[in-house]
Order: structure tokens, then C-alpha cells, then sequence
């Protein structure tokens, strides 16, 4: 049953359309001032927006009367439901992956839409390599970050391999899923082997991720639990080169004079690369030390058309305003105004410029 | 860097924005309009910024995009750009002039005390988005410089005996309705700022919204705009309180241009990290 237009009127009001702009206003600046999240914050305004846009349209002769801002404002309401759309299916993760390794599609953290179609799983991806370049940065702590290059091979369903990179402001796309790397987000990552005392279990290989780089960089030391093992283990890097000297600069990667420290309770050992250390349960084996580097992986398919609901709604408010321009001119006759020292030269000139 | 030529050049422009600001001014209060000299200094402003950009970008090899010696200096060219054409192309609205310059004159003063050192770009910005971004946005504040000088002139006709000095000009109603018009062609370019720079973050740092101050700060603006259009067709306002409205947003959009990335120091939050 179609609703009588007097019940639409106060939803499509202008008076309506300027409270919830205010709301909006109020809204902006709270998420801004991180007092509420933004999904939630901006759900009302938005929504009573739309609302308040479906009614204007269907109420207000004047608006579907002009082309122009009938078209403005239906792409408006596309926009808005576009961002609804993207706020329920939306994914922002995080994951760190260590060189030379598969990503297993679980992610170190994340923030979805409860509707995000979950599908990293499927992505068989692995990391090939990675640059960071620094560049000489006198009177810093450390280098300044130049180049950023991150190499991937992945298959897709019929069997196919391709071939990647990751730049600065170049993300991997795949399955609409966005691979950013995220430089100030690295590490490295000792790779041990964990052979139990256990007939039948094959040896465990982990890459155990140290602190981030460079702000952690002189408290490179985690804990650790062998596979399978109830023993934790502290494990600390130690090396005499300098991260990254901020004179020279250079490229990111393994210190080759190091050592890793192990603790085990009140027990401590040094490992360099190919050493072993035996305990009750199991043995050791340091293999070396690798690198890992940090991603943002991003997914919302309603980018694009909201970028093509935007670009509309301008074009149309761009329609609308030359339309007024050509229709009346802007010097208009004023009481008491009835004579004037300068030609009315404006009107005719504006209308010149805007065909 | 050597500032040797640049320096100079800009100092130069100050003094002819500013003479040509004196001479608008007293030309409003003694009838004596210079529009030809007005015209020729800002112009030749404008000029000798110009040649400061141009020398800068060769001697450092990148625009003026990213400090905010940077971020001023291009303004005052393209706000002065925007101005002397349209003062060229509309002469019943050259008095505005008066409250114009004395904008212009004031940025280039603070553009010659801030520290002209260049910092670098980052590597985000190495995408023709920057100039369309910025392009955009240089066109919105250059819309809204206008639409200010035309509300300038409303208000002062009630303040300070304004209305005998801008006795020559069309009437309240007439510039209102101008300045409305400017308003909306600096809401188009205000969408379209806020549009492109949404697909240069997405590209650059993989979302194309993320609150940061000044992402913030140009929503708000953009927010005020579309309330201002809306109050100004729901209540029929007064001249006067239209061209207040004005002058609320240019100031929103004034904090946001030269505020934000002065109080944060880079253009975006994590720009230069």
C-alpha cells in the first residue's frame, strides 16, 4: 500500500535535511575525536539522510522536475547505500609474513563487516622476497625508508601461477583483496626446528617473529613454546652492527655477525646459525635468520561504484548549477536600487564564461 | 637550498599585493577607483610568484605540494590566479577588491616568515592524483575567495559607513545571489577534491577514508557548504545573513587549507612517516 504523501511531507522537508546534516556535522567530529567508532556514529545520520532523500524524491515535484538535481540526488542515495553496503561486507587485516613463506590466510588482526564473504583461505600465496632501501638521514636515530619492493607468486583456481610486487603505494590485488605492505611493520625472524624425543613426530620448523623494527629495535627478545612441548623458552637476538645507520643508509636485512640467546629457566645458551641445543624432550636446531615484513589487507568492493555514484552526483550538481546560470542572471532588479553608476556588464559576461 | 632569487622575488609581490590592497581600499572610500593599477600589480603579484614557484621546483626538483611554506606560496598563486581573472572578467564586482587583497597580502606575509626549507616528497606522492587533488582543491578556496569578497562587501555595507563606499556595486540581493553561485562551484570542486583524494588514499595507503584531522576537518567543510546551500533555500535568508554563512565556511575551509597541516606539520597524518 503506497503511503499518503502528507505522512512523506515532514520526512522530506529541507528542514528535515538540514537537522540531520547537523547530526552529521556532530557525528564527523566525534569520530574524529575518537569518541565514538565511526561505523556506528555515522549509521544514523546517514540512514535518516536516506531516508530523508527517498522521501524528497518521491514528494517533491520541483526536484523530479529538474533533471539535474533529481540526478544529484538519487546518486546521493547510492552513495549512501553503497557506503552501507561496505560497512556490512568490509575487511581491514593485518598480517606479518615471513620471507620465503606461505601466507596461510589467517591474519594477525582484523576489523569486518559481520556480512565480509571470508576467502584469504583460498588465496595460495607465498612470499618470494622483499627489499626495504634507506636512504642516508643525517642528525636521525636511523635511515630514512626509500624503495619498498615485496615480491609474491600465487595460483589461482584452474592452476595458473602469477607473479607480483608490492611497491609503496602499489598493493597486490587479488580476489578483490588488497596486499599493502606496511614498512614501518618488519622484523626478523630466527627460524628454528624443533625435533622432539618422540618416536614417529617429524621435526617442526618455525619462523618465530621478533619485536617490530626500527622502534623496538633494543628489545629484539620473545618467548617461545616449542611445538608440542609445554617448555617456554626465551629467545633474544644479539648483534653488534648498528640498525640501519642513519649516515649510510642501505638495505634491510640479516645482520650476518649474530647470535641467539636462549634461556631456559635458569639454563642459558648461545646459538649461532647450525647449532643445536639438547634438551630432555626435544632438540634445538637454529637454521638462521630470516626477515618478515608487515601487510594491511583491505576489502570492499563498493569503492569503485561509490567513485562512480560520486563523480555522477557532480557532474549533475555541476548541471544544475550552469542551468541556473543560463536560465536567470545573477543582477537582479532592486527596489530602490533604480539607478546604478556601473554598466550591468556582469550578467552577460558570467553568462559568456559559462557557455 | 639557496634562496638567493626566490626570497627576493616574493618580497617584491608583497609589496605590490599590498599596494594594490591600499589603493582598492582607499579607492572604496574616495571614489577614486584605480582598476587598471589594481589590476596591474596583482598581476604582476602574480607574476613574480610564479617565477619564485618556477625557480624553486628546478632548483629542488618537486612542486610546491608538501610544507607549509609549500602549501602557502601555491595558494597565493592560484588564489591570486582565480582572483585576477575574475576581477578581469566581472567589473561590477571589482570593489571587492577591498577585502580580497588584504586576504592575499596577509598570506603572502606569512608565507615570507615561515621557513621556505624543502623537506622531500614522499613516495606516495608520486602520482598524477596530487595534482588533480590539489588542482580541485585550489579551485574550491579560489570560488570561495570570491564568494567572500562579494559577502565582504554585503556585510560591511552594514558596518562601518560601507554603504556609501560601496554605493557603485549592485545591490545586497544581487551579490548574495552571486556569492551563492561561487558557493556552488566551490561545492563541485569541493566533491570533486574530497572524490579524488579518496581514490589517492585508497592507492596510497589502501583506504579511501580514515578520518585523519584533515580528512576530518575537509568533510566538515564540506558538510557546512552543503548546510549553508540548504539554509539559504529553506529560509529565504537575508543578504546579510547569507554572506555571514560565507564567511563561516570560508573560514572552515581557511582552517582546513593552512590550520590542520600547520598544527599537525604534514598535509596528511602519516604522510612522512
Amino acid at each position: 500500500m503506497a503511503m499518503k504523501p502528507s505522512l512523506l511531507a515532514p520526512l522530506a522537508s529541507l528542514k528535515f535535511t538540514l537537522t540531520n546534516l547537523l547530526l552529521l556535522l556532530v557525528a564527523s567530529v566525534a569520530v574524529a575525536r575518537e569518541s565514538l567508532p565511526p561505523t556506528w556514529a555515522l549509521a544514523l545520520p546517514f540512514a535518516l539522510l536516506a531516508v530523508n532523500l527517498v522521501a524528497a524524491i518521491a514528494c517533491n515535484a520541483r526536484l523530479r522536475g529538474s533533471p539535474a538535481l533529481l540526478t544529484f540526488h538519487l546518486a546521493l542515495l547510492a552513495m549512501l547505500l553503497l557506503a552501507a553496503v561496505g560497512r556490512l561486507t568490509y575487511l581491514d587485516g593485518w598480517v606479518e609474513i615471513t620471507e620465503g613463506t606461505r601466507f596461510s590466510g589467517e591474519l594477525s588482526g582484523y576489523d569486518a563487516g559481520p556480512w565480509h564473504p571470508w576467502g584469504l583461505d583460498r588465496l595460495d600465496l607465498v612470499s618470494r622476497h622483499f627489499d626495504l632501501d634507506y636512504l642516508p638521514n643525517p642528525g636521525a636515530s636511523y635511515a630514512k625508508l626509500g624503495e619498498v619492493r615485496s615480491r609474491f607468486v600465487w595460483r589461482v583456481a584452474d592452476g595458473r601461477r602469477f607473479e607480483g610486487e608490492i611497491r609503496m603505494n602499489e598493493p597486490l590485488v587479488i580476489d578483490h583483496y588488497r596486499f599493502y605492505v606496511a614498512p614501518t611493520n618488519k622484523g626478523f625472524a630466527p627460524v628454528l626446528t624443533w625435533e622432539a624425543r618422540v618416536s614417529g613426530q617429524t621435526p617442526e620448523t618455525t619462523h618465530v617473529h621478533l619485536p617490530r623494527l626500527p622502534d623496538l629495535r633494543h628489545a629484539q627478545a620473545t618467548e617461545w613454546h616449542p611445538p608440542g612441548s609445554n617448555r617456554k623458552l626465551w629467545i633474544a637476538l644479539d648483534h653488534e652492527s648498528e640498525f640501519l645507520p642513519a649516515e649510510h643508509g642501505g638495505d634491510f636485512r640479516a645482520p650476518a655477525d649474530h647470535h641467539l640467546v636462549v634461556r631456559d629457566g635458569g639454563q642459558r645458551a648461545e646459538l649461532r646459525p647450525g647449532d643445536r641445543l639438547a634438551f630432555e624432550d626435544g632438540v634445538l636446531h637454529y637454521q638462521g635468520l630470516n626477515r618478515w615484513l608487515g601487510y594491511t589487507v583491505r576489502w570492499d568492493i563498493t569503492t569503485f561504484w561509490i567513485l562512480a555514484a560520486g563523480v555522477l552526483a557532480v557532474l549533475s550538481l555541476a548541471w544544475f548549477l550552469v542551468e541556473r546560470v543560463m536560465r536567470s542572471p545573477w543582477r537582479t532588479a532592486e527596489p530602490g536600487r533604480s539607478t546604478s553608476p556601473v554598466p550591468d556588464r556582469g550578467a552577460a559576461q558570467l553568462h559568456v564564461s559559462a557557455r | 637550498m639557496n634562496h638567493h632569487l626566490e626570497l627576493p622575488l616574493l618580497w617584491i609581490a608583497l609589496l605590490a599585493y599590498t599596494a594594490a590592497g591600499v589603493l582598492a581600499i582607499l579607492g572604496q572610500i574616495f571614489g577614486r577607483r584605480m582598476e587598471r593599477t589594481v589590476l596591474g600589480l596583482v598581476t604582476g603579484g602574480l607574476g613574480l610568484v610564479s617565477l619564485a614557484i618556477v625557480l624553486r621546483w628546478m632548483e629542488l626538483g618537486y612542486g610546491p605540494f608538501a610544507t607549509m611554506y609549500e602549501i602557502l606560496i601555491s595558494n597565493v598563486w592560484s588564489l591570486s590566479l582565480i582572483f585576477a581573472v575574475t576581477y578581469w572578467r566581472l567589473p561590477p564586482i571589482r570593489p571587492i577588491a577591498a577585502v580580497v587583497l588584504p586576504v592575499l597580502f596577509v598570506m603572502m606575509g606569512w608565507l615570507l616568515v615561515t621557513d621556505p626549507a624543502g623537506s622531500g616528497l614522499p613516495p606516495t606522492f608520486d602520482t598524477f592524483w596530487l595534482y588533480i587533488h590539489i588542482g580541485f582543491a585550489k579551485v574550491f578556496l579560489g570560488a570561495m575567495l570570491v564568494a567572500v569578497g562579494l559577502a565582504g562587501v554585503v556585510l560591511l555595507r552594514h558596518l562601518f559607513g560601507g554603504r556609501v563606499a560601496f554605493a557603485s556595486m549592485p545591490g545586497d540581493a544581487s551579490l548574495d545571489e552571486l556569492a551563492y553561485r561561487f558557493v556552488l562551484v566551490g561545492l563541485v570542486f569541493d566533491t570533486l577534491m574530497l572524490i579524488t583524494g579518496a581514490i589517492w588514499a585508497q592507492d596510497a595507503w589502501g583506504r579511501y577514508w580514515g578520518w585523519d584531522p584533515l580528512e576530518t576537518s575537509s568533510f566538515v567543510t564540506w558538510v557546512m557548504l552543503a548546510v549553508s546551500i540548504h539554509l539559504r533555500v529553506t529560509f529565504k535568508l537575508r543578504p546579510v545573513v547569507g554572506a555571514t554563512l560565507v564567511m563561516a565556511v570560508f573560514v572552515v575551509g581557511f582552517a582546513t587549507f593552512f590550520g590542520i597541516p600547520f598544527i599537525t606539520e604534514t598535509p596528511h597524518q602519516g604522510t612522512f612517516g
